[in-house]
């Protein structure tokens, strides 16, 4: 299990990158959401271990990650949007870096690899932003690391890259192991994710399991306003609503409608709303 | 069945370590193969050319591959992928002191001697000094190259140890600023090179002229023929230069402890 105790992080005093961020991580995929600056960066450097806490701490099974022993290396993998590989190919890379991970799994990169038409020899220079972090992440999931962090996967993708990938999470993902995924763009997320995260201005708001998000409210649509909507939008002449899930219908969670809701004004409100009933943040 | 990783020094993970680093080394390696190949042909050519330069320019060629091993180290960029390797700092810093002070230096010295070796078993006389001799005899006079064979015993045979002491610092002063610096870390340890040796010339420098100023304006000068001067003077310089590498051997360990100890603690706690 990895718990973030209270951490917070500041570049600079006066301005929190994290402040005071809670949260248990066990598995799952878990999607971070949070807007250009909130701290999502900051907070999968922390947990990663390449940044360590100003206050509180980051720790795997009781093992602090800012020590970077190989026991939280080995199972704890962070995927930065800028990554850069010192190698010429990804083949290379699974070679000399794989073999550090004893759970890399060799045929499911070629399997992921295969998915966006590589076979792992072509060379990464030549490659375009994008098609390399294609290839990154297609590495980075046959690690086969209990958490795997990814940042921003989806930046620079094409469309039917950006479903190939969440294919593949949800492939290559077992039931023990947990990939966090960063992101602000919500109009890439599907719904896949078992838990949501969300930052803003450097405070982790809310952590959650989906499933409890859509037990308390649903997520629906309609072409006259809602009557007693916890928060309204409307979309192209119709109107969108979080509405109180008293009647438990079986929505899905509407990642845009969500997020507008929690940057709004109502967003305390929401919050308070989403977690007045026992949740643990 | 995973197995739980230990926090212990582990040899296969050093092994892994070296792997991982494997081509970053074996290209530093083959260029400082193929530099001291130059650096020989140089040498060579100093001797039947007569051209001094030539082998001053021999030696920093050679001198330069050596201690600059350390940015073998640069070619990763970004640097997320080592601070996440699952190995222990202490064995991927044990690796880059390995490949520094024992794996560069022990190739190029092998290379050199077999280049000595080979070119012995082709009649030529290889030995570095006997050539130096020979070049400074046709530039200096008697009373010189007395003291330039004084000096060179001193350099060469007492002091032997001063020189790979100087080299050991600049590596350690590279192997700081390599792992310190984030961008421009190559032209960072060049500079960083030259500054320590000007800083150290400056440092000798100023405890030459107060020797010499000293000594001018001592009783023994004063004394002095005009004949028996240039010995005179010859001894001071002798006396000046063996007390710098006197006060040296006791600074510079110090000066290399210090930088190593900066980058472990810099590699250890090293933010992205």
């Amino acid at each position: 299990m990895l718990n973030i105790n209270n951490v917070s992080f500041y570049y600079r005093k006066g301005f929190m990158a994290v402040d005071d961020a809670c949260a248990g991580i066990g598995s799952g995929i878990y999607l971070l959401l949070g807007e250009n600056g909130a701290g999502k960066t900051t907070l999968l450097h922390l947990i990663s271990g390449l940044l360590f806490p100003k206050s509180g701490s980051c720790s795997l099974d009781e093992v602090d990650t800012s020590l970077r022993s190989p026991y939280t290396t080995e199972r704890i993998f962070f995927v930065a949007d800028d990554f850069d590989c010192p190698f010429a190919t990804i083949n290379e890379l699974a070679r000399r870096h794989g073999l550090f991970y004893p759970t890399f799994n060799y045929e499911m990169m070629r399997a992921n690899l295969a998915d966006y038409g590589m076979d792992g020899s072509e060379k990464l220079r030549a490659m375009s932003l994008g098609t390399r972090r294609k290839a990154f992440i297609a590495y980075s999931l046959a690690l086969g690391v209990d958490y795997l962090l990814l940042d921003e996967p989806t930046n620079g993708m094409d469309i039917s890259s950006k479903k190939i990938m969440l294919k593949q999470i949800g492939r290559c993902v077992s039931d023990d192991q947990c990939i966090i995924v960063s992101t602000h763009n919500v109009h890439d997320l599907h719904t896949m994710f078992d838990h949501l995260m969300l930052m803003r201005r450097g405070r982790l708001r809310i952590s959650m399991p989906v499933a409890d998000i859509l037990e308390r409210a649903a997520f629906v649509s309609s072409p006259s306003p809602i009557p007693g909507a916890i928060f309204p939008e409307p979309e192209g002449g119709r109107f969108k609503a979080i509405i109180p899930n008293e009647q438990h219908i079986d929505t899905d969670i509407d990642y845009p409608l969500f997020y507008s809701a929690m940057m709004s004004e109502a967003g305390d409100s929401f919050i308070e709303f989403l977690t007045s009933k026992n949740i643990q943040l | 069945m995973r197995t739980a990783a230990t926090k212990t020094f582990s040899f296969s993970r050093l092994d892994q370590v070296w792997s991982f680093y494997a081509p970053c080394t074996t290209r530093y390696l083959m260029w400082a193969a193929i530099a001291t190949v130059v650096s020989y042909l140089m040498y060579l050519l100093a001797d039947k050319t007569d051209v001094i330069g030539m082998m001053s320019i021999s030696g920093t060629l050679l001198g330069a591959f050596a201690y600059m091993a350390p940015t073998a180290f640069t070619f990763v960029r970004n640097r997320s992928l080592v601070c996440q390797l699952p190995a222990t700092a202490a064995e991927q810093f044990t690796f880059m002191l390995l490949f520094s002070y024992v794996a560069v230096p022990l190739t190029m010295a092998a290379i050199w001697l077999s280049l000595e070796g080979i070119s012995g078993l082709c009649g030529y006389d290889n030995s570095m000094f006997a050539t130096m001799q020979r070049l400074y005899a046709s530039e200096l006079d008697a009373a010189q190259i007395g003291f330039f064979n004084d000096f060179y015993d001193l350099l060469m045979k007492r002091a032997r140890w001063l020189q790979y002491l100087s080299w050991a610092m600049s590596t350690a002063v590279v192997m700081l600023i390599v792992i310190a610096t984030e961008k421009q870390r190559f032209m960072k340890a060049v500079a960083g090179v030259i500054v320590a040796g000007v800083a150290v010339g400056i440092v000798s420098g100023v405890f030459m002229i107060v020797r010499m100023v000293d000594f001018f304006s001592s009783a023994e000068f004063a004394r002095a023929s005009e004949e028996d001067i240039m010995p005179v003077i010859t001894n001071v310089l002798m006396n000046g230069v063996n007390d710098i590498a006197n006060f040296s051997l006791c600074v510079v360990p110090a000066i290399i402890i210090i930088c190593l100890y900066l980058s472990w603690r810099k590699f250890k706690s090293f933010q992205m």
